[in-house]
């Protein structure tokens, strides 16, 4: 199919469908020349700039007594597309950045200090002022910091692309999202009233006192429609279709290219169909529960996946967003001496790969992120750490050598100090043939649960309310849409009592937002996993009307 | 000309202007000290930008935040978070017409601002001649002047230099006498912005903000207390206090005991009121409940009204104001620029008065619409009782209630519908059975499914309204009020309510 051509989607699908068309006019063709300049945000702070930056820091604060420092120096570029509510541009624009800051080891405690300045005398500043405050700090100190060592490395690497977003026309992009508003609105009624695409790119620089330099650009698209729709097209082009555009990084060719609007068209033959259904209660109770992988995997990004963050577990959070329903850790792993702690059907790992925003070729430690096991067969082996949770949970799971960060160490934003956050979970599918069918069979009246539905959790992501679409099982098949309901769940045991999980068929994906720290910083976390049965969960009815 | 109206097909530009008084009250001088630039100080930059590009710059807002944060954490301080940043957001238009376009940047100089313009410029001759754009509105329509506001105490900004190492101990030591496992957050903030448009209106303000709370944990995970302060002077707050009471508040806490969830009569601290209501703020939006019916504000199928304004909508002893001026709850008196898109002065707001509704909040554009004058939604708010209503005490609460639940701290608080406010969380650090008339024993942590649409008009007693801190959020707004720090300060009362929803048991700690 030709890769870039604006096209008529769904053509030959009857009903609801209709067909969406993202206008007459044809997209520019791929390879076609580009006469129209780039906004030309890149020459303002080039990387050797950065560096420059980042050393005059790492001076400053070596220089007034830090015995480590590690500093971010970033500059970020944003560009900025979207429509109002009624299918016209909206007020789009240019966002530059610089984000620096530091981070200083002296008397065994940490000092960070920030700046948006950047100049030499600005972030020589910064440095001095951590290591001022690090000592500070350690006056105060009840121990040590330690932070696992690491090898040092001097790369670079930039986040693939094919298009510069940054180089495609205001107009198209805007005409792009325009056309689609408008497609979706003419079928269906109540359709995503606006949406909007922020263009990121952002090359930051980590450069550490033990001789680390890493340079990483990343480029990625952040989608933003709304709306509500009845039946099943929200899940298809949102989060779903632009779950597949917001969760990975790369440039225009993601809303583009060929195999990204064959996929949009897979999705919305997959869904459309389940918008026939009608849409029915559910009595309170307790039923059989199908997630689709992208309901599971949605599970991964807001509950499992996190329980794991290093600095959650040990208490780092405690005051913030919380701990974690295997802390204490030291406790978790007796009791698991006795039975696993979960399904043995789960095995759920914790990776960093780059084509996912939640991926880095090094964390902001300047470390490479390893894959970490983090479940194996229902008993808990491992948690995500950086240099400073990487020593007690090394100790903690009694492992022999020297401990190593396993690489996940973030900062929403290169002035923030690291937490431990940003991750792709994967729940490992059955090696056996077992569709997402197979698993709906045998199940009298349950419930599946599809898309990436939201979670409220609490403190220890130890329970939540699910909330999202749902749709009614009967007899194995479906039968109906499942209005005003929500399942609330209480998440060990939830995954403990997991009865069958689907094969690589049933993968879905979803990613997912989160906030951690004081004042809070947002942790990205994408996730695969396939689809999974449980024999119960307790369904409430969130129906509720005001007089 | 009358105002442009969202529904008629778009049209390039008006040609009012709009002229606002400036601010009246504001301090001219400029301390060295201050931790932020003085009014003086972002008026050269805004000049610096309105001028590089002449006439092209419409309006921006420039402003410089700093703050200075420690987190504790198992009873060591985990790091700092210091520093500061200038940002400035402007709106940029060519002399020939068309649609405006923004840019942000905290790089603050004029090599930058040139970057800025030649992008912009290639923007711009991308964009006219394309789609029709929106609206850049001015329109020559009388506004409020400017409310004088007192935000800014020099006790916490001088603070920001000296106070962690003295707090820190008063935080840290007796967490490690208690035994208990502590974490703590300790920040102050100092924000200085200027706003306007070029030709037009300017506006200044400047703030200081400070908050302390601290959780105390059994090591074994078995139990948890939290406090918290937050206020604009510093000298108001303790940390001792803080730390004393949350380590009261875990030592009470430990050994909880099952309580069978349902709906139970619960006697709510000012800490847990002020979680529900944070989520309150964007209910009296005035577009969402107009145009998309999505508040509980909104009604439907009425020919005869499309909102409740007028009507009573929580119990008749509670009014929710949101002022600019409040000595508690005072705020920046004009619009964020970035967000709202006019830095127009925000008007002194009761938005529910003996439980009616009075009115909603009309922000930018379709205050217009509307012949409103602008407002934030009221991100800052008081819940208070109204004049002449007895108030009591949590302790009163609890002597009078034969069987309930006492709630320290929601957490977690989370909108699942806008237009019924039906929430959802749990409980935190601190929960407890009430049984005739004392606190029984502590109990585990639940889950709640209610709307404070419900719970305010189940009221059965209310206390004095204080400010409090909102500790840690983990959804946002929009506009990242709900985390963007300073925090817009809320100001609330312990209430004792009936019938409220605990749904389920929360095995978290």
């Amino acid at each position: 199919m030709s890769a870039l051509t604006r096209r008529r989607f769904l053509t030959g699908i009857s009903g609801l469908a209709g067909g969406l068309v993202l206008g007459s006019r044809p997209m520019f063709a791929k390879g076609a020349p580009r006469d129209v300049p780039g906004v030309g945000l890149d020459a303002v702070l080039a990387a050797d700039a950065l560096r420059e930056l980042a050393a005059a820091a790492l001076d400053a604060a070596t220089a007034n007594g830090a015995r480590y420092a590690d500093v971010r120096v970033a500059y970020r570029q944003q560009y900025v597309i979207n429509t109002d509510d009624y299918d016209r541009a909206g007020v789009p624009g240019l966002e530059a950045s610089f984000e620096g800051g530091v981070r200083a080891l002296a008397g065994g405690a940490f000092g960070c200090h920030f700046d948006n300045m950047p100049t030499v005398a600005a972030m020589q500043t910064a440095g001095h002022a951590a290591a001022t405050m690090a000592k500070g700090m350690a006056a105060l100190e009840g121990g040590a910091t330690e932070l696992a060592p690491a090898p040092s490395i001097r790369d670079s690497w930039v986040t693939p692309y094919e298009i510069d977003p940054f180089t495609v026309p205001l107009t198209e992009q805007t005409e792009l999202c325009v056309a689609f508003v408008r497609a979706l609105g003419e079928r269906v009624p109540g359709a995503s009233t606006g949406t909007g695409i922020i263009w990121s790119r952002e090359t930051r620089v980590c450069m550490t006192t033990t001789g680390t330099v890493t340079t990483q650009t990343f480029l990625r698209p952040g989608i933003s429609p709304s709306g509500n729709l009845q039946g099943g097209l929200t899940e298809v082009f949102s989060p779903g279709v632009f779950g597949l555009w917001g969760s990975r990084y790369g440039g225009y060719e993601m809303i583009v290219g060929a195999g990204h609007q064959d996929r949009i068209q897979e999705l919305v033959e997959a869904t459309l169909p389940l918008t026939m259904y009608p849409t029915r209660t559910l009595d309170v109770g307790r039923y059989p529960i199908v997630f689709d992988g992208s309901a599971a995997a949605s599970l991964l990004t807001q509950i499992y996946g996190p329980a794991f963050q290093g600095d959650r577990v040990l208490g780092f959070e405690a005051n913030a967003s919380g701990t974690s329903f295997i802390s204490p850790l030291e406790a978790t792993l007796v009791r698991q001496r006795e039975a696993p702690l979960v399904s043995p059907l789960c095995t759920l790992t914790a990776s960093r790969p780059t084509e996912w925003i939640s991926g880095a070729r090094w964390d902001d430690d300047g470390v490479e992120p390893q894959p970490t096991t983090l479940v194996r067969d229902g008993l808990v082996v491992g948690c995500m750490s950086d240099r400073q949770t990487a020593p007690a949970l090394a100790k903690t799971f009694g492992a022999s050598g020297v401990a190593v960060s396993g690489g996940y160490a973030c900062g929403e934003t290169a002035d923030r100090p690291p937490m431990v956050g940003n991750a792709h979970f994967t729940l490992s599918p059955n090696t056996k043939t077992t569709s997402r069918d197979d698993l709906m069979h045998g199940i009298s009246h349950g419930v599946l649960i599809i898309g990436t539905p939201g979670v409220a959790s609490d403190q220890q992501l130890a329970s939540g309310l699910l909330t999202g679409q749902m749709m009614e099982i009967r007899n194995g098949k479906l039968v109906s849409y499942l209005g005003g309901v929500g399942m609330q769940f209480r998440s060990v045991p939830l995954l403990k009592s997991m009865k069958a999980i689907g094969d690589a068929s049933t993968m879905g994906n979803a990613m997912a937002r989160l906030r951690k720290g004081q004042p809070t910083q947002s942790v990205w976390n994408t996730a695969s996993a396939p689809a999974f049965m449980c024999p119960a969960g307790d369904f409430v009815n969130l129906d509720v009307t005001l007089s | 000309m009358a105002p442009h109206s969202l529904f008629s097909p778009p049209i390039a530009r008006h040609t009012h202007r709009i002229t606002i008084p400036r601010a009246v009250g504001v301090p001219e001088t400029d301390p060295e000290t201050d931790p932020v630039l003085s009014e003086a100080a972002l008026k050269r930059i805004a000049d610096m930008v309105f001028t590089v590009n002449e006439g092209n710059v419409t309006g921006l807002q420039v402003e410089h935040s700093a703050r200075v944060v420690t987190r504790v954490a198992n009873n060591r301080v985990l790091t700092t978070d210091n520093g500061h940043q200038i940002k400035i957001t402007f709106g940029y238009r060519e002399a020939y017409g068309g649609g405006e376009l923004r840019f942000a940047t905290n790089m603050v100089d004029d090599a930058m601002l040139r970057v800025a313009f030649r992008a912009l410029d290639v923007l711009y001759r991308q964009r006219s001649g394309g789609l029709p754009s929106t609206f850049v509105i001015t329109v020559d329509t009388p506004q409020q002047p400017i409310l004088p506001v007192q935000l800014w105490h020099d006790t916490t900004a001088a603070a920001m230099t000296n106070a962690a190492t003295t707090a820190i101990p008063k935080l840290l030591t007796p967490l490690i006498q208690s035994g208990l496992k502590g974490s703590a957050f300790l920040g102050f903030s100092a924000r200085s912005v200027y706003a306007g448009e070029n030709h037009g209106h300017r506006a200044y303000c400047r703030e200081t903000d400070a908050e302390c709370s601290v959780s105390a944990r059994f090591a074994d995970g078995s139990a948890s207390g939290w406090f918290g302060q937050a206020n604009r002077e510093w000298t108001k707050m303790d940390p001792s206090l803080v730390a004393a009471q949350a380590i009261d508040m875990a030592n009470r806490s430990k050994g909880p005991s099952a309580v069978e969830p349902g709906r139970h009569t619960a006697v709510l601290s000012p800490f847990a009121v002020a979680q529900l209501m944070a989520q309150m703020s964007a209910q009296f939006d005035a577009y969402t409940t107009i145009v998309y019916k999505g508040t509980v504000f909104a009604v439907d199928n009425d020919p005869n009204r499309d909102t409740k304004i007028g009507l009573r909508v929580i119990d008749p002893r509670l009014r929710l104001k949101s002022d600019p001026m409040d000595p508690e709850g005072g705020y920046t008196p004009f619009g964020d620029w970035p967000s709202d898109g006019w830095a127009l002065p925000v008007q002194r707001m009761t938005y529910i008065d003996q439980g009616v509704l009075q009115d909603l909040a009309f922000g930018a554009h379709f205050n217009l619409e509307n012949g409103k004058p602008f407002n934030q939604n009221p991100w800052s708010l008081r819940l208070e009782a109204m004049p002449g209503v007895p108030l009591s005490t949590v302790d009163e609460m609890i002597a009078r209630c034969k069987l309930g639940i006492y709630v320290n701290r929601f957490s977690h608080v989370q909108t699942l519908s806008g237009k019924t406010a039906l929430m959802t969380g749990v409980t935190r650090d601190g929960c407890f059975l009430i049984k005739d008339g004392k606190i029984n024993r502590p109990v585990k942590n639940f889950r709640f499914l209610d709307s404070p649409m419900f719970a305010l008009n189940r009221l059965l007693a209310v206390g004095k309204s204080e400010r409090v801190p909102l500790g840690f959020i983990p959804s946002d707004d929009e506009q990242g009020y709900f985390t963007r720090w300073p925090r817009r300060p809320i100001i609330v009362p312990p209430l004792m309510v009936d019938d409220f929803n605990f749904s389920a048991l929360s095995d978290a700690v």
